[in-house]
């Protein structure tokens, strides 16, 4: 159990919250979570689901050229497996107070923005005010999916459809390529909305994503969404073994124009024995967690006080 | 959590007070599985069952147990299943919380839509219900022996387990998995299983639009012998498409305050 609710959240709370690190630390549940920690990272040495070790990235990005048309295969942040964890906000805009990181806000996405509550960012609150959906398990959505914990996923296409199973929560989405249009009236916003998806060269795989439900967040600080959001992945394939992924988000309620949280992010194509270490989110061990930390980070404060 | 009270009185208020647990649009449910009439469809491929699938909302022939062992009973007393305590008083994880389901149990429950993708050296399969994926490894590579084990280099058991397969002749896939947390039930009603648990999924495919499955679990620290846990038929989908249908903790929360906990037990009170 350790492995995928500590990788989820608990992992980059000890970033965030170095006073809590020692609560964590005193957590039981986390135990084993140390353990798989240790196997996952010790001396570098980096496991996969079935403990075999993963080799180490090559330092230079060479390899064959890219097959045509073809993203089959695992992939994996590179050159760190956990370069796509974003605990704090996508990688070309976290949120840090950095003027380059201001997102382009309409006042609605400023004001929405400031009513959600995260635990990470310039605006993270302790974890008992916390409003975050995914801290209590609700389904982590799209884009939220690739913009925080991104890390191991795996691809697959036949003829009308490209499909991605993630390591993170465990989930899949697929993608239509069968030529039909995106739908122009959204009868029922989904988690993971509609999207399709096209090759507009022989290396490079197109998506537009709409219908996205307005509960999720984009990212792990709380960036805002509206019914309007329209995201475009872009998956260019340089070689053989690079995946390079770019995003832009389109949202002009909340946004007044286009950004792009991530830019030519590198993947890494792993070898087809690679299996993906489950990471699930589990509502019952989250709830527990948040209590425990949340009344433990009360006691601390209190504690201070006297 | 869409569709889950189906069979009760209960499930139709929810379904009918909340919007958002409208039945899944798109995919199929039971009336359109049950209406799926698309014959045989040709003979099936070779080893292979890629592509999407129709089954039921819950298995057609649900296995009962064995004599349990002492520690089996001790284990399942401590369980209180929803069809026995309702929604109100069980401690099934997933019915309260939306734990994930795990396996066994997501194939024997919630079947409405399921896909598998054939790629090099593994199967893949894609659940409707809670989008949640697994992998077979058709490498021929050996089943973990000490999941959940304190020496260092022992797996963590998973909601998904190890799972390993082999096709018998062209036309069915056996599969073995073990390594499975042993915070999950087997089914609702509350079978419990260790982390040594073997269940084998045995899948044959005996013409193109026919998928059928039998699943078996062996845990004897548990159970006294093997047992069929259930056994499931699967219709080719026409369209290939699948439904988003997702237990929401949530709604299951809003759900339980409102009305699943207010109502109690569920037995009217006596007059």
């Amino acid at each position: 159990m350790a492995n995928r609710f500590v990788a989820a959240a608990i992992l980059v709370a000890v970033l965030a919250f170095t006073v809590l690190a020692f609560t964590v630390l005193a957590f039981p549940a986390l135990t084993r979570a140390q353990t798989t920690d240790r196997r996952e990272s010790g001396k570098n040495i980096h496991r996969d689901g079935w403990d075999r070790i993963v080799p180490p990235a090559p330092k230079d990005q060479k390899s064959e050229p890219a097959p045509v048309r073809d993203l089959t295969g695992i992939w994996e942040p590179t050159p760190g497996y956990r370069d796509g964890v974003f605990a704090t906000g996508p990688r070309e805009y976290p949120s840090d107070s950095k003027p380059e990181h201001e997102l382009p806000f309409t006042p609605l996405g400023l004001k929405t923005w400031k009513e959600h509550k995260p635990g990470f960012g310039t605006t993270a609150v302790p974890i008992a005010e916390n409003n975050d959906p995914f801290d209590i398990c609700d389904p982590i959505g799209f884009p939220r999916l690739e913009l925080f914990n991104l890390r191991a996923l795996q691809i697959f296409q036949t003829k009308s459809q490209v499909a991605i199973v993630y390591q993170n929560d465990q989930v899949w989405r697929n993608i239509w390529m069968d030529g039909r249009e995106l739908p122009k009236e959204i009868l029922e916003p989904r988690w993971y909305g509609y999207s399709v998806g096209k090759w507009v060269d022989d290396s490079t795989f197109v998506t537009e994503t709409v219908g996205l439900d307005e509960r999720t967040w984009i990212d792990n600080v709380g960036r805002p969404h509206s019914d309007e959001l329209k995201v475009t992945e872009t998956w260019h394939r340089v070689n053989h073994d690079i995946l390079e992924f770019t995003m832009t988000v389109d949202d002009p309620k909340m946004y007044t124009k286009p950004w792009n949280p991530l830019n030519k992010f590198r993947m890494r194509l792993q070898p087809e024995w690679f299996d993906i270490r489950e990471m699930i989110c589990s509502a019952s061990e989250a709830q527990e967690y948040n209590k425990t930390v949340a009344e433990q980070a009360v006691a601390d404060k209190n504690a201070k006080k006297k | 959590m869409r569709n889950r009270y189906t069979g009760a009185t209960l499930g139709l208020i929810t379904v009918m007070a909340f919007s958002s647990l409208a039945w899944a649009q798109g995919g199929y449910r039971n009336t359109e599985y049950d209406k799926l009439n698309i014959g045989r469809g040709g003979p099936a491929p070779k080893r292979d069952f890629s592509g999407s699938w129709a089954g039921p909302i819950a298995i057609d022939r649900e296995g009962v147990a064995p004599p349990l062992t002492p520690l089996g009973q001790k284990l399942m007393s401590a369980n209180k299943p929803e069809p026995t305590f309702h929604i109100s008083g069980t401690n099934d994880p997933y019915a309260r919380m939306c734990d994930p389901l795990g396996f066994p149990r997501n194939m024997v429950f919630e079947l409405r839509g399921i896909a598998f993708a054939t790629m090099p050296d593994r199967i893949l399969v894609l659940n409707q219900y809670q989008r949640a994926w697994r992998e077979i490894w058709m490498d021929g590579r050996e089943l973990p022996k000490n999941v959940g084990g304190t020496a260092k280099d022992a797996p963590d058991p998973r909601y998904y387990g190890y799972s390993a397969g082999h096709w018998e002749g062209d036309n069915t896939l056996v599969v073995e998995t073990t390594g499975l947390d042993d915070k999950t039930w087997l089914t609702r009603m509350g079978y419990p299983h260790t982390m040594e648990a073997r269940v084998q999924e045995r899948y044959t495919r005996p013409d193109h639009n026919d998928l059928q499955l039998t699943i078996t679990v062996d845990d004897p620290k548990i159970y006294t012998k093997p047992f069929v846990l259930g056994s499931v038929n699967f219709k080719w989908v026409p369209d290939q498409q699948l439904a988003e249908q997702l237990c929401i903790p949530s709604e299951m929360l809003q759900y339980l305050n409102l009305i699943g906990d207010p109502a109690g037990s569920g037995v009217p009170p006596s007059k």
